[in-house]
């Protein structure tokens, strides 16, 4: 079967351009807000889930979720601390353990209206817990100063919040004194400072927000194969009180280090949070563990609304979009009666007819759909925050347009102009050959 | 024929045309007026859940920081305050984690509550009738609860359930009773929150005295940038200093922590308005296009161009009008399915109650009638002015 020449279609798009544009553009548009809320999703997303070392976990309450919302009393710190299988700083050979306090402080966008801010209190080891983090100007804040660093994003957002500025704190003004990047990571929208300072300038002195330890790199296979094995019974996954356990406390006691460092992507991915059966010490029972990685992927399903109304968006845009391409088709296939009457009656088949048709109303979309896709380059990189309803603290974030998300527009675009095209095209297969041709 | 059935005989003619301009523009009006809506309502019903005579002492450094219980008694005793209530917000998970069953758990003082909120009023949710009589049950009840009637109709509950809360920012969980139902059929407070004893968490915490905010009705709301001035002034050296401002601004902080979200929306809306634009200027175009025989025709009898201009106007708004009045008319009618989609998300919360303005149903179907009439403007005009000569020579 011959198919219709492509250079029919395209000469006919070039035609009547002033449609062709306007329809394209009808689609670019679509196109760019489906880009755009894609690139806002991948950068908030990215900002959640690329923070995350999978040897580094965190110790919570027990389903609080988020450090805002845990605390673990001072006295219980030590039983983390404790845990063999934690790396040791090869400089001070001191335990990598970081007991932090998380802190939300009420600040202005400048310019405009006030949203938390969380200020992180860290152990000097925390810092080493999170590598990927670098000073850019300043200083780090020294143990024991009512200093603070704040991350860039923040830095450029806030009132209050560039060098030598002063943060007001509970009684106490506290002085910026450096300002770090953490590139797209979670803690790229922090304040960070001294953890006991913090905490008592805050009246926080009984308990942490959150223990970080960072685990030796086998800990968390050895958990894995004998969580894998079966030596790990499966009841200790879950709240249950498992009675008869008692046999295999022993070796259950030894592999403690592996459990409490556990918390691997394999028993988060089942949907199992890692809970210490009631034989363990109490106060380990009352934590939860997670590695760094799942605790601010879990943020992602909870605190994020934008992927969600982007969806809806981009339906309701598409439909509009398609009836759209669907009139410039039927107006198309109306004009050109004539021509296709005698397309036909030289021999091309209907289905060359029909072909030929969605293939130009395709093209068309395509057109639209990469204008669209090139439109949302403009919003990339663009810098902007809102709360995390799950953390209820300010996450900054930027529009990142790539690759995947522009070519994405292009083929919501062209499958806009499938869509838009199937049913003009098919009226143009089924025209009859004579009365196209008698018609004016 | 008249003039007005000269356009709408002109509207019809192709039929497929106007269907699918329709269409397209009921789609994206719906979709504008939507966010438009959502975005509107959640600043009105901020509002319209504030009483203009509360205010709400937080600690100033944030609302998750809490506040000692003795500020209770100390903002109580300033003048011009006519009665407190501590509140905590518990933020426990009921049955399961799903934004679809968060609602708000505050703690209150039972004595004083109805006292601060008098809008409340006390309900029977089997009947729906008041029954000022069931308060008294709450009351006497340590771990009774007292529920806006929308969490009754939502969850199915009865007087004299039961329910459990557990919690995610407490060590503790809550089992409730639920004793009474209350309503504002005048406005001034949120009809989906969970009030429960302000010492049964106390106690279930091993009575650590603290609390997070203290709600206050003021004597008289001429006086409350005075108070205001006076709370925290008052506290001001003390280790807990506070942040005070009216309910109505304490609701409207949720919203505008939002922040640059709510300027997205706005964008986007705008971006769909320009769609419409594009997609009517098009469709007049080669509606008038076709047209430019018979306008010649027109004109060449008598017809002054202003005159086919304005018919050629009419017809096109009034086919965006239909398009822009359907979509509008969706959104306005499916606003219990948008409010049942916002559920499942995470804004949730937000919208419990949400039903569209009418208001706004009515202005995008304006705007949508202007932007149609805007997009016809230039085609129409072409059509209008061109040659009557050169029209009638050319063959279509």
């Amino acid at each position: 079967m011959l198919g219709i020449p492509l250079k029919y279609n395209i000469r006919h798009l070039y035609v009547r351009w002033v449609g062709t544009v306007m329809t394209a553009l009808g689609i670019a548009l679509p196109t760019a807000v489906f880009c755009a809320v894609m690139a806002l999703n991948n950068g908030l997303s990215k900002a959640l889930t690329e923070t995350g070392d999978e040897n580094t976990i965190v110790f919570l309450r027990k389903s609080s979720m988020t450090e805002t919302n845990s605390s673990i009393v001072r006295a219980d710190a030590p039983v983390i601390e404790a845990l063999p299988g934690i790396e040791r700083d090869p400089k001070t050979s001191r335990a990598i353990v970081s007991k932090e306090i998380m802190i939300l402080l009420n600040l202005n966008r400048i310019g405009g209206t006030a949203s938390n801010v969380a200020i992180r209190g860290m152990s000097p080891e925390g810092r080493l817990l999170r590598p990927n983090v670098k000073l850019i100007e300043g200083e780090w804040p020294r143990e024991g100063l009512t200093d603070v660093a704040v991350a860039r994003n923040i830095s450029e957002r806030f009132e209050h919040c560039k060098i030598g500025d002063r943060l007001p704190l509970g009684k106490r003004d506290w002085r910026v004194v450096g300002i770090f990047d953490a590139g797209t990571t979670a803690y790229g929208s922090e304040i960070w400072g001294d953890a006991e300072t913090l905490a008592g300038a805050n009246l926080r002195t009984d308990a942490w927000s959150s223990v970080w330890v960072r685990a030796k790199p086998g800990e968390l296979k050895r958990g894995e194969e004998l969580y894998n094995s079966g030596a790990i019974p499966k009841s200790i996954m879950n709240v249950t009180e498992a009675a008869d356990e008692k046999s295999k406390e022993p070796e259950m006691k030894s592999v403690l280090a592996a459990i409490g460092m556990i918390a691997t992507s394999r028993i988060s991915d089942a949907g199992l949070s890692l809970t210490l059966a009631p034989k363990f010490d109490s106060q380990l029972k009352s934590m939860e563990a997670f590695t760094e990685r799942d605790y601010f992927r879990k943020q992602t399903d909870m605190g994020s609304p934008i992927a969600y109304i982007g969806q809806f968006i981009a339906i309701f845009m598409a439909i509009g979009a398609a009836f759209a391409v669907m009139n410039t088709m039927y107006a198309a296939v109306a004009s050109r009666g004539r021509e296709i009457a005698v397309l036909r009656a030289i021999g091309f088949k209907r289905r060359s007819v029909m072909i030929s048709f969605v293939i130009e109303s395709t093209i068309l979309a395509l057109f639209g759909g990469a204008i669209g896709a090139l439109l949302s380059l403009f919003v990339n990189g663009i810098s902007t925050g809102t709360t995390n309803f799950a953390t209820f603290s300010e996450i900054t974030f930027a529009f990142q347009v790539n690759a995947q998300v522009m070519i994405s527009g292009a083929i919501f675009g062209g499958i806009l102009g499938v869509f838009g095209g199937l049913f003009p095209a098919w009226r143009a297969a089924r025209q009859p050959i004579t009365q196209a041709m008698r018609a004016i | 024929m008249n003039a007005a059935g000269l356009i709408i005989a002109n509207a019809v003619r192709n039929k497929r045309r106007t269907i699918l301009t329709i269409l397209s523009l009921g789609a994206s009006v719906f979709l504008f007026a939507t966010l438009e809506s959502l975005l509107q309502y959640m600043t009105s019903h901020a509002l319209d859940n504030g009483s203009a005579r509360r205010i709400v002492v937080r600690r100033k450094t944030s609302l998750q920081d809490r506040l000692p219980q003795s500020y209770i008694q100390k903002v109580a005793s300033v003048d011009g305050i006519e009665c407190v209530t501590p509140m905590v917000w518990f933020g426990g998970i009921y049955k399961e984690e799903t934004a679809k069953n968060m609602f708000g758990q505050l703690s209150c003082d039972p004595e004083t509550w109805h006292s601060v909120i008098p809008e409340a009023e006390i309900l029977d949710p089997a009947t729906g009738k008041p029954a000022p009589q069931l308060y008294d049950d709450f009351r006497k009840d340590r771990q009774g609860a007292l529920a806006g009637i929308h969490l009754f109709e939502k969850f199915g509950w009865k007087i004299g359930d039961q329910i459990v809360l557990q919690g995610k920012i407490y060590p503790c969980n809550l089992t409730l009773n639920l004793r009474a139902a209350y309503n504002a059929p005048r406005g001034g407070t949120d009809e989906s929150t969970l009030y429960y004893h302000h010492k049964y968490i106390d106690e279930s915490l091993g009575n650590p005295g603290l609390i997070g905010v203290v709600e206050a009705r003021v004597k008289n709301s001429d006086d409350i940038p005075r108070l205001i001035d006076q709370i925290d002034g008052g506290f001001a050296d003390s280790d807990f200093q506070t942040f005070t401002e009216t309910e109505q601004a304490f609701s409207l902080g949720f919203v505008k922590m939002l922040g640059n979200l709510t300027m997205l929306v706005h964008s986007i809306a705008t971006a769909v308005a320009f769609t419409m634009l594009m997609v009517a200027a098009n469709t007049t175009a080669s509606a008038a296009r076709e047209r430019a025989h018979e306008v010649a025709v027109m004109k060449a009898i008598g017809f002054a161009p202003t005159t086919v201009l304005r018919y050629l106007l009419f017809e096109n708004v009034l086919v965006a009008f239909s398009g822009a009045g359907l979509g509008a008319a969706a959104a306005y009618f499916f606003s219990a399915q948008v409010r049942a989609a916002m559920q499942q998300s995470p804004m949730a919360f937000f919208f419990e109650q949400y039903q569209m303005a009418p208001a706004i149903a009515i202005g995008s179907t304006l705007v949508g009638a202007i932007v149609g009439l805007c997009a016809a403007l230039i085609p129409c005009a072409r059509v209008a002015w061109m040659p009557i000569s050169t029209t009638l020579r050319r063959v279509a």
